[in-house]
């Protein structure tokens, strides 16, 4: 034996890594040409269109050959795996890859390594520089630096996220092309292997969904880390829900943000790495001599054909259409398939007796979903021991929601609301009973149920549990109002007004932005204001927030609101106080002003539906229009139900009030005072005495005797809707 | 030393080796015989650390071959394909091997390549044949392993080639106790490259030993015998011939002249036969060839079917 200098464990690794890295010379060209096509184009584009005269006809086109550039180069991961381990498929190279002086581990990890570097590296390259180039051009367009580097943590989370998922994708592909040995085989089983594994999760959490009769939508699978975590698909879903959480929340950095991050990043990690052991332990046991065989590990092919012909059946089901075409279809498919694999008709009962299970474990999934109502998931409410925190989402016409919908709580007390308000919209759907009913009950059920309503449950144990219904407005009355009175509330009351702050044109250089304040009729006011003090606001807003009493809530006592609809209680004394040393007078009712700019004033005591026909006949008061004034409420309730819920009123002509003769005017104006001072921009219960609308905006009439006489002096005025106002003068 | 233990390899049901066994000597040039299919290539590989065996053990100096990354380093492989190469030029393929093996060595590469004149920025895909197969021996050969196994090494040179080639291997073993291990169809080759042979027949080893040792094995015997009736010569059936003690591969009788293929050396052929008093008696060594062919004959593997 001669004398060796044998090679180290080390170096052989390396020599592999090297030997296959130049190898993929060819696809890291091309990977690296789509990737500089890619993100530094579309960055590149972004900063032209930030340009004071941006040519859209140049810089869109090629705004989407940055984005078709990039899309491929992700996607090309296919062809660089299938190419860094082409002697599983290549029969002429097998030979000559076993023979050389490396462990099957050495081997296998050279080679994975070697291709995802390839795969990776020009992309990230690419990356830095887009990065790069946007700082530089940033200082030659209008662009918020300081925004940009809040927006940096979601900016490189969301990096994060696509690189686990390019890391899946090629772990993935390369796991397939470990299972399969030839060069058909192994790109069909890759493509097949990247999108049956969602696709999978996804039917079988649709045909839960379908069973269930409400609560349950397919999107729920986008929540669950089973969808997320296991494929390039999920995690890409879970990059967009991430984003849009981040977004909801103004990029406030919320707790539940990163911490729905981590519980999504755990099974993340623990996924790719089962593929990529597993890739390696099936490829450590394949025998060199199986290459040119279809399929090594065969059980790989039986998998993919039967959620292919799952997935298949499933749509059938899904529209509930001719399942038994279906049923044929997926048959006919499926024998082709296997004729094409086995090479002929050899052992076609085994394929039948496969097909056949597939097809029963369809509808064994359906009609256990059925008998089990879902699995139970249909009437499932967790309790509120068990959750961290909730998120509910009513993407409503409710704008009193508006600043509670995407936000989390950790409030204990809201948690319990949220959960008790769920239990009572499941109780409702299963006894079939429905709490609205004071609406025009030929509207049916359809109009009661006009909030969609999203909850959001955060669990102690990591997990996320979804739902969406269906929802009257009365059903969450006492959400809203614990919501409103929660700290947490009060906290992202202050987070909402700090990013409303917003740098005006003129005052760039001075820090100074506007801020708007409303009435309660919706006129606006705008103060200036500089980031400091606007933070101030935000504190002594939420300070002010958190002494709100639950009666003072009932009371109503709303006399403006701020970031359009933020409410400003008569009890906030400190936050009235700093605005009107800004803006004097800005949540003072002028009655008078009232009435000379009001373009409809109506009232109604019978709140849930109004009517008014002028006729033709007061035609020298009255614009030419004959149409009636409907009013009508889209709710079950009134309770705190904002004025989006009015519904809408067609145009015509309310009496207005010109020049009016003074004995009149007085009586007029001090009625309007006294209104003013009776009503509630919201309804504090369910019973009104009756609603003052001005130009829409309604002042609302607690039920009382005197309210009751107030309505009625009202309508005797005029403003009702029986009698017209003659006008003198 | 290679060794095969009670080997067993199988493709799916077609058992390629069966509970072989075969010792090869370190510095040896052993030559692997066998019909088509009978199980030669596979011994290569498995030699090779390609094929996991099924049962039993392949070791080399003692150790097993399969996943023995620095075993392997003194082993070099040329099967019988070249169409993995074609996309290398002769440099490339050279640092590619230059860089696993680190007793590469660029003299002897430069070497041998300047003797058979092969150019190193080609494409190897534009070689042709014979060119494939040099390229690849002088890079096995500057390799400078300890153990060099090669698939019908020989398939596709010319005969000068085949001359340069089979005296690369030899200097190379006498150079540095190489062991070869030749798997050919050529008996020629094998007989005059090779010092030891196995032969194989359906995955079993038929016999295995020295070259020199199978040809004085086996003799072609020519026969008449003297009679004692009234048709003159006598003649023996095959049977009768065997009670001697021989081991008859092949029999046939024209006339009185008795042609057969029996195993033994001259004395014991010669011997066996005495008690005959043959009137005519001719014992004559046979080719490796003649030997391959008779012996397979006897297990069945013959053309003597072709024409039914």
């Amino acid at each position: 034996m001669t004398a060796v200098t044998s090679t180290s464990k080390k170096s052989r690794f390396g020599v592999r890594f090297r030997t296959n890295f130049s190898e993929q010379r060819r696809y890291l060209i091309i990977n690296s040409v789509l990737s500089l096509l890619g993100l530094p184009l579309i960055v590149l584009m972004g900063l032209f269109l930030s340009a004071d005269d941006p040519d859209y006809d140049t810089c869109e086109p090629l705004m989407s050959v940055g984005v078709f550039a990039f899309c491929i180069a992700i996607l090309s991961g296919i062809f660089i795996a299938r190419n860094s381990f082409k002697y599983l498929y290549r029969k002429s190279l097998a030979d000559m890859n076993y023979s050389l002086p490396l462990t099957s581990k050495q081997r296998f990890f050279a080679d994975f390594l070697s291709g995802i570097v390839s795969y990776i590296a020009p992309i990230a390259i690419s990356a830095v520089l887009s990065f790069i180039m946007l700082l530089v051009g940033a200082e030659f367009v209008s662009f918020d630096r300081d925004g940009f580097f809040d927006l940096m943590p979601y900016m490189l989370t969301a990096a994060f996220i696509i690189l686990l998922g390019m890391i899946l994708y090629y772990a993935t592909v390369v796991f397939a092309v470990v299972c399969c040995g030839r060069a058909f085989e192994s790109t069909f089983g890759a493509v097949a292997a990247v999108i049956m594994v969602p696709l999978l999760i996804y039917f079988v959490s649709l045909l839960i969904v379908l069973s269930a009769d409400y609560g349950m939508d397919e999107t729920i699978v986008f929540y669950n880390p089973l969808f997320t975590s296991t494929s390039p698909v999920g995690m890409a879903v879970f990059l967009v829900s991430f984003m849009e959480d981040a977004d909801y929340t103004d990029y406030n950095g919320s707790a539940e943000l990163w911490s729905g991050f981590v519980r999504w990043l755990i099974p993340s990690l623990i996924v790719i790495a089962a593929f990529i052991i597993g890739a390696f332990l099936l490829y450590s046991r394949r025998k060199a001599e199986d290459v040119s065989k279809p399929y090594p590990y065969k059980w790989f092919y039986y998998i993919i054909t039967s959620i292919g012909i799952f997935v298949l059946l499933s749509l059938f089901v899904e529209f509930n259409t001719a399942v038994e075409a279906g049923i044929l279809i997926c048959a006919v498919i499926y024998f082709i398939i296997e004729v094409i694999s086995n090479r002929g008709f050899k052992k076609l009962w085994l394929s039948a007796i496969r097909f056949a299970a597939s097809v029963a474990a369809v509808f064994a999934i359906v009609n256990l979903c059925k008998y089990t109502d879902g699995f139970g998931m249909t009437e499932y409410v967790p309790s509120a021991s068990s959750v961290s925190s909730v998120r509910i989402d009513t993407s409503s016409r409710n704008y009193d929601m508006m600043y509670i919908d995407y936000q989390c709580f950790d409030d204990r007390e809201v948690i319990e609301e949220v959960v008790s308000a769920h239990k009572t919209i499941v109780d409702h759907r299963k006894s079939g009973t429905y709490p609205g009913t004071k609406n025009e009950p030929s509207w049916g059920i359809a109009v009661m149920e006009d909030n969609e309503m999203f909850i959001k449950y955060y669990k102690k144990n990591g997990t996320i549990t979804v739902r969406q219904y269906s929802i009257c407005e009365s059903e969450i009355a006492g959400l809203k109002k614990a919501i409103t009175l929660s700290d947490n509330y009060a906290d992202k009351s202050a987070g909402v007004i700090r990013s409303y702050w917003e740098r005006t044109e003129s005052d760039y250089d001075r820090d100074i932005g506007n801020f708007d304040v409303y009435d309660i009729f919706g006129n606006m006011y705008s103060c200036s204001m500089s980031k400091s003090e606007n933070d101030r606001l935000a504190e002594i807003y939420a300070a002010d927030m958190k002494t709100l009493t639950p009666e003072q809530y009932d009371d109503g006592d709303i006399i403006g609101y701020i970031c359009y609809r933020l409410p400003v209680y008569r009890s906030f004394e400190n936050t009235i106080g700093f605005i009107e040393e800004r803006q004097p007078g800005c949540f003072d009712v002028d009655a008078v002003n009232i009435f000379n700019n009001a373009g409809k004033i109506l009232v109604c005591s019978d709140v849930y539906s109004c009517y008014v026909d002028y006729g033709s006949e007061s035609d020298n008061l009255y614009d030419d229009t004959y149409d009636a004034d409907n009013v009508h409420w889209y709710s079950d309730t009134l309770n705190y139900t904002s004025r989006g819920r009015l519904g809408y009123y067609e145009t015509g002509f309310i009496p207005h009030y010109n020049t009016p003769d003074p004995d009149f005017a007085e009586n007029l104006i001090d009625l309007m005072e006294r209104a003013v001072e009776a009503g509630r921009p919201v309804a504090v219960n369910t019973e009104v005495s009756g609603v003052l609308l001005i130009d829409g905006y309604p002042l609302f009439f607690p039920k009382s005797e005197k309210n009751d006489e107030l309505v009625a002096e009202l309508e005797e005025f005029g403003f009702g809707m029986e009698k017209e106002l003659v006008l003198t003068g | 030393m290679i060794e095969l233990i009670n080997t067993s390899k199988k493709f799916d049901s077609f058992t390629a080796l069966d509970g072989a066994n075969l010792k090869i000597e370190t510095g040896t040039a052993f030559g692997l015989l066998g019909s088509n299919g009978a199980g030669k290539s596979t011994i290569l590989r498995l030699l090779t650390g390609i094929y996991r065996p099924d049962s039993g053990e392949v070791l080399i100096d003692g150790k097993p071959v399969y996943d023995d990354a620095q075993l392997k380093e003194r082993i070099f492989f040329i099967n019988d394909e070249t169409i993995q190469y074609t996309s290398y030029t002769l440099e490339k393929l050279k640092n590619y091997y230059k860089s696993y093996y680190s007793t590469f060595s660029e003299e002897v590469f430069e070497n041998l390549r300047k003797k058979v004149n092969l150019p190193l920025d080609k494409k190897i895909g534009d070689f042709s044949k014979g060119m494939k197969r040099q390229a690849i021996v002088i890079i096995g050969l500057a390799c400078r392993t300890d153990y060099l196994f090669l698939d019908e090494a020989f398939d596709g040179l010319d005969p000068t080639m085949r001359i340069i080639v089979k005296k690369m291997l030899i200097d190379a073993m006498i150079d540095r106790n190489l062991t070869t291990v030749i798997s050919s169809h050529n008996l020629k080759e094998i007989n005059e490259v090779c010092d030891t042979a196995a032969l194989l027949h359906e995955g079993k080893i038929v016999f295995s030993r020295e070259i020199d040792s199978v040809k004085s094995s086996v003799h072609k015997v020519q026969a008449v015998f003297g009679g004692d009736g009234e048709n003159g010569n006598k003649t023996y059936t095959r049977e009768e011939i065997e009670r001697t003690g021989l081991e008859v591969l092949h029999f046939e009788l024209s006339g009185s002249i008795h042609y057969i293929i029996a195993k033994g050396d001259e004395e014991t052929i010669r011997a066996a036969f005495a008690p005959k008093k043959p009137l005519l008696l001719e014992v004559i060594p046979l080719t490796l060839e003649e030997i391959f062919i008779y012996e397979l004959e006897v297990l069945g593997y013959d053309s003597s079917d072709i024409n039914k």
